[in-house]
């Protein structure tokens, strides 16, 4: 159509760098979070949570000064049903997720009962006198004891501590054993992180008895699907429930679960008198938002002597914590994991078991890559040792198995279609990138008396992002997400709102989505309003998560500006009295080959003297629902390259060096995505070198605060290269691919190569994160040792 | 994460303190940076009933040079030793140890009184007093007394500080001339704790072996430990032979522990400690001493 003849001359469109409208609210302070907000006779809310990992509950004690203000399980119970979070997996386990914990505590941090108080300090008064008194059950925590034969349950009624087990296999990866010349096999584990968004959750809840509606401010990704939950678990009619996300400092997947605390206040806020709100703390982040990772994959893989990939088995076990959560479910990352350990590769023959383990931890949810972070690790890492049993350089291992160009679309060992793009020239660029061959020259140059050494590792991945229905119900999800609405009014003065079913809290939608408009319109972003966040406002949708919001919601805005283009031009046409092929949207006018009309000028033409456009049917405002035709996702993809230097006296690691070459599609707005890659990468490599929620052998979470839990700042985060390749994806709406969690998903993999790499003549292998600097030291001495006493069988055997 | 109730008082004189303190008794506590006391008390794991705020008292925020070294006031911050705002005679090591410790807005409020009286080894300053061999002066409505550093700090947050009693100064024996420091943080970010924390003090020949050295370890032990056994082996060798690997023994043997019977994670902290002995005795073999 018309608007697409001057995509050329968009200037704030598509591709253009302006910055984040967003920065002006929140560089000057003025943005307005849950903790911001201001109600008559807000009071407070604290928590009392399980201390214990595991135990029966035998009594919950309350003073009688305080029975009014403290909430327990009992007295919850009649105004809101705990959620189950089912799957249509064969042999799922289901256990329901208390919304406060009634017969046993299951992790430390759980919910346990609740203090409503003026403010938070005497909240916290009130909660420290409630006795909770329990009878102590022996922790289920690792893999091996969640494993156990005799191992304690954590769900009463289960056999096991299992909540579903899968497995597949395609073509015959014994048979390829049987052709390999070489084969590795290797034990990967990725320990358990919490996601550690700026600001922590929150949640307010205000019962409006004048209007009959609950409304509820949550700090949520996904402001409809709490909506739509919290009605359900309460009883209500969804029409009465209408919830808030304000202003947010991120999420990264710990916000878009539906939560407790959330389900709780909404019900408490039905029986007080006034509204309620509960600040997450950081203790309690640490402790009670969902948590990521606790993979371990036992890998082996095969290939021929030229460095084909032959053959991949992975045995996955995913300790997802205590409860399955809606909508993720606890399978959530172990079939993430199956679908990507084949990863950019062509991949003949694969064979997978999953097996997604149920502990006295924190319930496990989504964190930025979602499962990826784990499969890269372990699919990079293998290609590695792949490619040191042939003497290869690993990067060629890389480029001789990837998806080529002239493969695309193809169909993974997994079942999953990548749609575009040229995998081995991101490898081949981010050698160039980060300067393979200088590095090489440098290590070579390092002395052997040096008490440091140098490696470079590479990390490759594909995602899928903003995938559809088919893609969540394949996976077991009795909710399948995969679409998304946009509203676009043009008002009397010409300016245009748009409103959308997405939450952007940190993505930059009021900017991009803008941009979407604009490029359809040809209008400053000033004259476009972008509403999120409100179910009141927005049409319904999903959420930002699973980087789908640049496709999903950018295709429904494209859609409804399309829509309202086409009508804005009719009414144009009538105005100026000229065919309406002769007109197109131009720097905010209907403009015909003889004359032009203001969109202003246009707009109050139309809205306030209908009848001077004679033959177009009445309103300024489109809905538009969009669902991408092909559901099974655009792919985007990325070879990062680090380089390190170890330190042999202590093992720490340092970035000396971080290079990214990536294919995120048609870039929206390359300082938004360079942003978000940054971002990803800097997590990471809190992921890789950083970050870990250690438990003891009771279950007690022991780096619940920043005193032990390490994240990467300024100083641990070295300058990174980025370089795009921008091929468009064949499947949606102007081409553009999610770009919001690769960042995140292959520095652990290309940061442990590096650190094999720069630790070659000793043979050192870390498997495992965070590659603290005990990890790495323990892994380079045993090493030594082991060398030393071979170099000493060898000299004996000589003698 | 909100402390409990408390009274608060902010006194502008020492005696006005003492008094206080003395009527507060054993819930009393004295509060200056707050910068390690108020996250405790928000996680409730101090419930103080009564906080003494010495930051009232301006007397107490001075430093001056005495015939032997110098006077710091209790709540002279770390940022005031950092860039001289207070008199340095130590060569540069009052400095270079405050500028390591946090990150500017907790070394622009923290104390170097409230540090020591906060006694946690893997902070700068009770190592650093304690290998200067610095006193603290104390006062209570009983009286005044001295106490060096090396008889104050008992344990893990433990002093010999009556509950009544307060540092008011912090003496600091001047370095001689001749003399040469070298102090080591180990730490995975920086302005975290130190996971090891050396100084070596002593007296060298130019580029050459230690002929004096005393060595402290912080981090390794519920108080800042001196060095007996790594000292002996240290003295008189050169210094490239000092790899970290030949101080393992002599510090397995200072912090009494037994090398045949430790675990990878006990390993590990013990070679952090011989390589953070072994960085501060190069950076003072470097020069790195003003």
């Amino acid at each position: 159509m018309s608007t697409e003849r001057d995509v050329s001359v968009r200037r704030h469109g598509v591709g253009a760098a302006v910055p984040r409208r967003e920065d002006r609210r929140h560089l000057a302070g003025q943005g307005c979070f849950i903790a911001d907000v201001q109600l008559t006779g807000l009071c407070e809310v604290a928590f009392v949570r399980s201390q214990t990992a595991h135990g029966r509950i035998r009594e919950i004690s309350v003073p009688a000064e305080d029975r009014e203000a403290v909430w327990t399980a009992q007295r919850l119970a009649p105004f809101a049903e705990p959620l189950t979070a089912t799957s249509t997996l064969e042999g799922f386990r289901t256990a329901p997720l208390p919304n406060l914990a009634a017969d046993k505590v299951r992790y430390v941090g759980e919910p346990v009962a609740l203090a409503i108080a003026a403010t938070r300090a005497e909240a916290e008064d009130v909660a420290g006198r409630v006795g909770v008194h329990l009878e102590p059950l022996p922790a289920v925590v690792d893999f091996d004891t969640a494993l156990a034969r005799d191992a304690p349950t954590v769900h009463d009624d289960w056999p096991d501590n299992i909540f579903a087990t899968t497995s597949g296999e395609v073509g015959d990866v014994d048979a390829a054993a049987r052709e390999a010349a070489v084969s590795v096999t290797r034990e990967y584990t990725l320990h358990r992180q919490a996601v550690v968004p700026l600001e922590t959750r929150g949640v307010i809840a205000h019962y409006n008895r004048s209007t009959g509606e609950l409304v509820v401010w949550s700090s949520t990704q996904t402001p409809h699907m709490i909506r739509d939950m919290i009605a359900l678990q309460l009883g209500m009619e969804a029409r009465r429930v209408r919830v808030i996300a304000p202003d947010m400092g991120g999420g990264f997947g710990a916000k878009c679960s539906v939560y407790p605390e959330e389900i709780t206040l909404a019900a408490i806020a039905t029986q007080v008198d006034h509204p309620v709100r509960w600040v997450e703390d950081r203790w309690e982040a640490q402790v009670a938002s969902t948590q990521a990772r606790d993979h371990r994959h036992r890998i082996t893989a095969y290939a021929a002597a030229d460095g084909t990939l032959l053959g991949v088995e992975a045995d996955i076990l995913v300790n997802s914590g205590a409860y399955s959560v809606h909508p993720w479910t606890a399978t959530m990352d172990a079939t993430m994991a199956s679908a990507m350990i084949p990863g950019p590769y062509r991949l003949p023959n694969y064979r997978f078991r999953t097996r997604s383990l149920a502990s006295n931890k924190t319930p496990s949810g989504p964190y930025r890559g979602v499962a990826r972070p784990a499969a890269a690790f372990s699919i990079e890492r293998t290609i590695d040792e792949l490619a040191h049993e042939l003497a290869m350089e690993p990067y060629e291992m890389r480029i001789r198995n990837m998806v080529r160009s002239e493969d695309m679309p193809y169909v993974s060992a997994a079942d999953k279609v990548y749609d575009s793009g040229d995998y081995p020239e991101a490898v081949r660029r981010a050698t160039a990138l980060v300067e393979h061959d200088t590095w090489r020259e440098r290590q070579r140059a390092l002395p052997a008396s040096a008490r440091r050494r140098i490696g470079i590792g590479y990390g490759s991945f594909t995602e899928q992002t903003a995938h559809g229905c088919i893609e969540w119900a394949a996976r077991g999800l009795a909710v399948t997400i995969g679409t998304e609405g946009a509203r676009l009014a043009m008002d009397a003065t010409g300016s245009l709102s748009l409103s959308v079913g997405i939450k952007s809290h940190g993505q930059g939608s009021e900017t991009t989505l803008a941009q979407v408009v604009s490029e359809v319109f040809d209008v400053d972003l000033d004259h476009v309003t972008v509403s999120h966040g409100d179910t009141a406002m927005t049409p319904r949708g999903d959420g930002t998560f699973a980087s789908r919001t640049m496709v999903m919601a950018g295709g429904a805005t494209h859609g409804a500006a399309l829509a309202l283009a086409e009508k804005v031009m009719r009414i144009g046409a009538v105005l100026l009295d000229e065919p309406v092929q002769d007109v197109v949207l131009r720097d905010h006018a209907v403009v015909g080959k003889k004359g032009s009309v203001t969109y202003a000028q246009l707009a109050k033409e139309f809205l306030f003297t209908p009848d001077h456009v004679p033959g177009v049917e009445a309103g300024l405002e489109v809905v538009h629902h969009y669902r991408p035709e092909v559901q099974t996702g655009a792919f985007t993809y990325a070879t990062q390259a680090a380089v390190v230097e170890v330190d042999l006296d202590t093992g720490a690691v340092k970035l000396l060096d971080y290079a990214v070459v990536e294919d995120c599609g048609t870039v929206v707005n390359p300082r938004i995505v360079d942003g978000q890659i940054l971002g990803g990468i800097a997590q990471g490599i809190g992921n890789a070198l950083l970050e870990e929620i250690v438990h003891d052998a009771d279950g007690q979470p022991k780096s619940t605060s920043f005193l032990d839990y390490l994240l990467p700042g300024a100083s641990e985060v070295p300058q990174i290269k980025i370089e795009h390749m921008a091929t468009p994806s064949p499947y949606t709406v102007f081409g553009v691919k999610g770009a919001g969690e690769g960042g995140a998903i292959p520095p652990p993999a290309a940061i442990a190569n590096a650190i094999r790499d720069a630790l070659r003549e000793y043979g050192t292998e870390v498997n495992e994160t965070p590659m603290t600097p005990e990890r790495v030291w323990t892994a380079l001495r045993t090493s030594r040792m082991a060398a030393e006493a071979e170099g000493r069988a060898t000299l004996e055997a000589v003698r | 994460m909100k402390a409990p109730d408390f009274r608060y008082h902010r006194p502008t004189t020492v005696e006005e303190a003492i008094a206080l303190l003395a009527d507060a008794g054993d819930d009393g506590k004295v509060i200056a940076g707050g910068q390690s006391l108020v996250p405790i008390m928000n996680m409730r794991l101090a419930e103080p009933e009564t906080l003494v705020d010495l930051t009232g008292v301006d007397e107490l925020r001075t430093g001056s040079k005495t015939p032997s070294g110098a006077c710091y006031g209790a709540t002279t911050t770390h940022m005031m030793f950092e860039y001289e705002l207070v008199p340095d005679v130590t060569r540069g090591l009052l400095p270079h140890a405050a500028a390591g410790i946090g990150y500017p807005a907790i070394r622009n409020r923290g104390t170097v009184g409230g540090s020591l009286a906060h006694s946690d080894s893997s902070a700068e300053w009770p190592t650093v007093m304690a290998a200067l061999d610095a006193a603290v002066h104390v006062r209570s409505v009983r009286g005044a007394r001295t106490v060096p550093v090396r008889e104050l700090l008992l344990g893990f947050f433990t002093t010999a500080l009556e509950p009544d009693e307060l540092i008011t100064e912090v003496e600091v024996p001047g370095l001689a001339p001749t003399a040469r420091w070298g102090m080591y943080k180990m730490c995975r970010k920086p302005g975290e704790f130190a996971e090891s924390l050396a100084v070596a003090l002593g007296e060298a020949e130019p580029d050459g072996p230690w002929r004096e050295v005393e060595l402290w370890l912080g981090a390794a032990a519920d108080r800042p430990l001196r060095l007996n056994s790594t000292e002996e082996a240290v003295r008189g060798e050169a210094f490239a032979d000092l790899l970290p690997d030949r101080l393992v023994a002599p510090l397995a043997a200072d912090l009494g522990q037994d090398l045949s019977a430790i675990d990878p994670t006990g390993r590990h902290a013990l070679q952090l400690h011989a390589v953070t002995v072994q960085r501060a005795l190069q950076s003072a073999e470097r020069g790195d001493t003003a």
